[in-house]
């Protein structure tokens, strides 16, 4: 007993630390990105404007014909796709032999707040796949999104459907209409107000309220469930440098613009606009039934931040004849980081797409 | 559905309350008397936390669908949110003499200037016609004998480079 409260004090007093670390970045003005630990592999930034630098991790052998684009959230690091060894996704496949960019969006700052999804999807993505064809010499490109990026990453095939060969969707939300989790139910008594009031206190949806979200959608585990985890699991090889790297992770969020944040908000969550194809970006329209692209949808059964049946809805609401889910046991991050995801989550994604590698679509 | 929930929650409750007052002090007891060993009084206790847990979060999740406590919670972040913003005007009046007297520049003159900076950088972009795009090495890239082997390290915005993480 002694020795779990030993533990859970010193577990506690890093937790806070780190919490501390995390709103200190979130208050800047400027988001430290350096701040960011030393990347496990190596890459390139070969394109940068807008909000986004494109990293690119080439293959290890032999190339695939179609490069794959990674598309990471706005509001979070992307270094968790490649935390650490064993526990990679930029890793995984690269040793695929898929020739791998990933997003590295740039936090927005006070001036960015007017920056909405025309911005992020007709600009800086349309721009990051154009800088992808020039460089690989190709028409087409695979594009794998998680979560608020494969929003982004929908939206844009979506919009841009003859630029994307396959797209592979990780934990969607999709038909926000499900009301499966109770955090939903709390958000549902937030008036709009209350979210203007924010965004014209802070001009972006500072980065403390979204740790403040995830930390309300799970607060027993995020309190004290993890702390007694890790005191449990201290004999599991590899579990204690996991929990610290994936920690210093979570307390890394990122602010997230404005004019975004309440499209988000109010066009995806609260209205359910992209499920009745009604989603407006731009001036334009998205129509899931213009996605012809081959789509894999991935679910975590176990997700508790995205109902999976939140996510099931996807695959039959696009356009493409070659679309499918694909269930995974694990939670929301387990897509990227548990031992499943990267034995046979991965593998199965690349054979996917391998499958497909040398089609022409459209 | 709603059935089994409930009977899974009554279920948790009687094996936290089972566990605090019959099955640890046995465990204990049997564990002090030589007649048991440490581990059954971990897994007694483990056993009893883990339904702990869930009777917890269950109870947080009523709380949450709770239309009562959602009402409080919005109605106190947007009063929160609204005496921020006044005590953010109030004291922006009273305080912006006092920046310039004592010499420092507001955190509205520093977000001025890096809009501007920011402003030169895309005006140097837009002088490039299209998208500058690094372009690809052509020769084709051989299999990586481990992770310090790379082309260069990544480079941030400052100019430094910082060294790749040691692979396990």
């Amino acid at each position: 007993m002694l020795t779990l409260l030993n533990h859970l004090s010193q577990s506690f007093s890093e937790s806070a630390i780190r919490s501390l670390d995390g709103l200190r970045r979130g208050f800047a003005d400027a988001y430290p990105v350096d701040d960011d630990p030393s990347p496990l592999t190596s890459y390139d930034v070969v394109y940068e404007g807008g909000k986004v630098r494109l990293r690119y991790y080439p293959a290890v052998g032999k190339s695939q014909a179609t490069p794959l684009l990674f598309v990471f959230p706005l509001i979070k690091r992307p270094y968790v796709v490649d935390l650490m060894p064993g526990c990679s996704v930029i890793h995984n496949l690269t040793q695929q032999g898929f020739d791998v960019y990933l997003t590295d969006w740039q936090p927005p700052t006070r001036a960015d707040s007017w920056r909405g999804f025309d911005a992020y999807v007709n600009s800086d993505l349309a721009n990051v796949v154009r800088a992808i064809q020039i460089r690989e010499g190709v028409s087409q490109i695979s594009m794998v999104g998680y979560c608020f990026g494969g929003l982004l990453a929908t939206l844009y095939t979506a919009l841009h459907p003859q630029t994307i060969k396959n797209l592979v969707t990780l934990t969607l939300p999709f038909d926000t209409s499900v009301r499966e989790l109770a955090f939903t139910h709390l958000v549902d008594h937030f008036r709009p107000q209350t979210l203007e009031l924010l965004l014209a206190i802070y001009g972006n949806c500072p980065a403390w309220v979204i740790n403040s979200a995830f930390k309300a959608m799970g607060p027993v585990h995020s309190l004290v469930g993890k702390h007694v985890d890790l005191y449990r699991h201290l004999d599991r090889e590899g579990y204690g440098e996991m929990f610290e790297w994936f920690e210093n992770w979570t307390s890394r969020d990122v602010p997230l613009a404005g004019q975004v944040c309440r499209e988000v908000v109010q066009g995806i969550f609260q209205q359910n606009l992209l499920g009745q194809n009604r989603f407006q970006v731009g001036s334009r329209t998205v129509n899931l039934a213009d996605i012809t692209s081959a789509v894999l949808n991935v679910i975590a059964e176990h997700d508790t931040i995205v109902h999976p049946k939140s996510s099931l809805p996807f695959a039959e609401a696009v356009g493409s004849t070659d679309a499918r889910n694909l269930l995974v046991p694990t939670g929301h991050m387990g897509v990227v980081v548990s031992g499943v995801a990267h034995k046979k989550l991965w593998p199965q994604v690349g054979a996917w797409l391998k499958e497909r590698d040398g089609q022409w679509i459209h | 559905m709603a059935d089994q929930k409930t009977i899974k929650q009554m279920d948790d409750v009687m094996t936290v309350t089972k566990t605090l007052l019959f099955d640890l002090p046995l465990a204990h007891m049997r564990q002090r008397l030589g007649l048991g060993e440490e581990k059954e009084t971990a897994e007694t206790a483990w056993k009893g936390y883990d339904a702990g847990v869930r009777v917890v979060n269950a109870a947080t999740d009523s709380l949450y669908r709770n239309p009562l406590f959602g009402n409080v919670a919005a109605r106190s972040a947007d009063m929160m949110l609204r005496w921020q913003r006044i005590s953010s005007a109030v004291g922006g009046a009273v305080f912006a003499g006092l920046w310039q007297a004592v010499g420092l520049p507001t955190v509205a003159e520093t977000q001025a200037l890096r809009s501007e900076i920011r402003a030169l950088r895309e005006e140097l972009r837009g002088q490039t016609n299209g998208i500058t795009v690094k372009p690809k090495v052509s020769e084709p890239h051989t299999k990586r004998e481990g992770q310090q082997d790379h082309i260069q390290a990544p480079v941030h915005s400052n100019g430094a480079v910082k060294p790749l993480r040691a692979a396990a």
